[in-house]
């Protein structure tokens, strides 16, 4: 089997798992498994710029936020359809991210890595404060959802299979990427920049691609998930956020796509799963004042940051290692 | 002959160190060259001069006649001028063949888009890049190992992988830094075969080198650096009898280095 039939293989059964899943699982589960989708977006576009070509990003959730608030200001402020909203939300992040990347890429390592957080708090302020525009802290409400067009179905339902879709296609770009001269150069670049540039790869165009790569497929994410909540807040997109979608990428396993698919899918989950071992425990009758229950209530941070560390210490290369672990390189 | 190569005064200072110091030369077609030199003579820096990583202080390059003097190196590897580097420096995490693929399109582009939307040609483009790849790679008998990652490699072989990278697009000069270094007695044997096969295919060569056995019985032309300054210039024969560099480097025959 030639390696793209063996990927067309898996992105079906994946399809085939992405159904059952929609088919058995309801409410609140469902809604989780829809917004790990949107995660594992988000996390794939950030795999671009830090996995392969190694520009530590800190503010990938500004991009999410552009997609996100831009489509939804648009269809609310000036009731544009969703369907002019979206592509147009995409080009402007896309066009951010080129404008940004071009100094934020000639910077390195940790003055990089603060750079991006910066880019993030500033677009973070712009939303909690430009209120005329934005709403400020209340966010806005009333968005246009994809769910509408289905009104028969639970939106839940209903947009598992968008949130599939749009994944499935990314995975199909992102692994064919990888596989092109452009892939390649991003990944010899993070290896070896003074090699990547004596073989012939332009250092700032390799960098400034994967970056607005990255920009645009997070806004991908942000632009569904606004029209599928219906509701997006300043909060939604904080450093935090950015933070979490680079954890998820290293805990996944980094420059690799199934990495980033495990890693958002685990670390979406994970806190709920323990929540869930909160309520299992007192339930099987420990005493909710307890330390135990506390931690897994309340704690359960803290639980999910060592399960993170855990995974780190053990798995140098993510989750993707425990299936590819015999390959010296990565995951693909 | 067809001058490839030419400096002219080319100096480097780091502060008040003269690294290289006014260094003319000039490298022809199918020239096997190589530059000595006791170590810290600045050969490495005068290296990456030429390709770029450094800009000269002063001086100039010329590459084909034009002159490159402060091109990016990734612009004057599409104009052919292609190295290696004196600790061999693969991409850990790509395969034999890929490493060798990302040094095969030098200045050569396909649009983002076109990978996804024009997926037959962008393809064709692609099989040309492995032709390239798979050529260099027979050529250094490295095509059995295409799917190993550098680490799974002894370094003598990583050190043909690359070689076989820095053929794998066009080349009008390549510059080797200390490529025999490391090496075991078969391997050194297949690196004197790959030098002389490229030196015959008339590509112009600059070889760093300590191992002096093979610099003289490889070498049409050596030039001599000391403190950063040419001390001497000639065939092999001359080089080894001249008294300066004796003095600064080959030693007498009683094993003074």
């Amino acid at each position: 089997m030639s390696q793209s039939q063996r990927q067309f293989m898996w992105l079906l059964a994946a399809g085939v798992a992405l159904a059952i899943a929609g088919a058995t699982l309801e409410g609140y589960s469902l809604r989780l498994l829809n917004l790990a989708l949107l995660n594992v977006i988000a996390v794939i576009g950030l795999n671009f710029a830090y996995g392969y070509c190694g520009v530590i990003h800190l503010g990938q959730a500004a991009f999410v936020g552009i997609g996100a608030y831009v489509s939804a200001l648009l269809s609310v402020k000036l009731g544009w359809s969703l369907w002019l909203s979206m592509p147009i939300a995409l080009v402007c992040a896309g066009a951010f991210a080129l404008v940004v990347s071009v100094p934020l890429t000639r910077l390195k390592g940790h003055y990089l890595a603060l750079a991006t957080v910066g880019v993030n708090v500033i677009l973070e302020l712009i939303a909690k404060n430009w209120v005329e525009v934005t709403n400020g802290y209340n966010g806005v409400t009333g968005i246009p959802r994809l769910t509408d067009l289905l009104p028969t179905i639970a939106p839940e339902k209903a947009f598992l299979p968008i949130a599939s879709a749009a994944t499935l296609v990314l995975v199909w770009m992102a692994l064919r990427l990888r596989d092109s001269h452009l892939g390649r150069a991003m990944i010899a670049v993070r290896d070896d920049e003074t090699a990547a540039v004596s073989v012939g790869i332009s250092l700032a165009r390799t960098k400034v691609i994967a970056f607005a790569l990255s920009g645009v497929i997070g806004a991908g994410s942000g632009v569904l998930y606004a029209h599928y909540t219906g509701f997006i807040s300043p909060s939604d997109f904080a450093v935090s956020q950015s933070i979490l979608f680079l954890m998820m990428l290293v805990v996944g396993g980094e420059a690799s796509v199934i990495g980033a698919i495990l890693g958002a899918i685990a670390l979406t989950f994970l806190p709920e799963l323990m929540r869930d071992l909160a309520a299992g425990y007192i339930a099987s009758g420990g005493s909710e004042k307890d330390i135990i229950a506390r931690l897994l209530k309340d704690g359960y941070l803290a639980v999910y940051g060592l399960i993170t560390l855990l995974v780190l210490m053990a798995l140098p290369k993510g989750l993707a290692g425990l299936i590819w672990r015999k390959q010296a390189g990565t995951a693909p | 002959m067809t001058v490839v190569l030419e400096t002219l005064e080319l100096t480097k200072k780091f502060g008040g160190l003269v690294a290289v110091n006014a260094v003319s030369l000039s490298v022809n077609a199918g020239e096997a060259f190589a530059i000595i030199g006791p170590n810290g003579a600045g050969k490495s820096t005068f290296l990456n001069l030429l390709s770029g990583l450094m800009p000269p202080s002063y001086g100039d390059i010329f590459l084909n006649g034009e002159a490159v003097t402060r091109n990016a190196p990734h612009a004057l590897r599409k104009q052919g001028m292609a190295r290696t580097f004196q600790n061999g420096r693969l991409f850990p995490r790509l395969t034999v063949l890929e490493n060798v693929m990302a040094g095969a399109c030098p200045g050569e582009r396909a649009h983002l888009l076109e990978i996804f939307m024009r997926r037959k040609i962008y393809d064709k483009w692609q099989a040309t890049i492995a032709g390239r790849a798979e050529a260099a790679l027979r050529r250094l008998n490295l095509w059995g190992l295409r799917d190993k990652f550098v680490k799974e490699l002894p370094f003598g072989v990583q050190r043909n992988v690359e070689i076989a990278r820095a053929l794998a697009a066009d080349a009008r000069i390549v510059l080797l830094d200390e490529p025999a270094a490391g090496l075991n007695s078969a391997e050194r044997v297949a690196l004197v075969k790959t030098l002389n096969d490229l030196k015959n295919q008339g590509l112009a060569v600059v070889l760093i080198e300590h191992d002096m056995s093979l610099v003289m019985a490889w070498s049409d032309r050596i030039a001599v650096l000391n403190f950063g300054e040419k001390i001497a210039e000639g065939a092999p024969q001359e080089v080894r009898a001249n008294p300066r560099v004796i003095e600064a480097y080959l030693g007498t025959e009683d094993g003074h280095a």
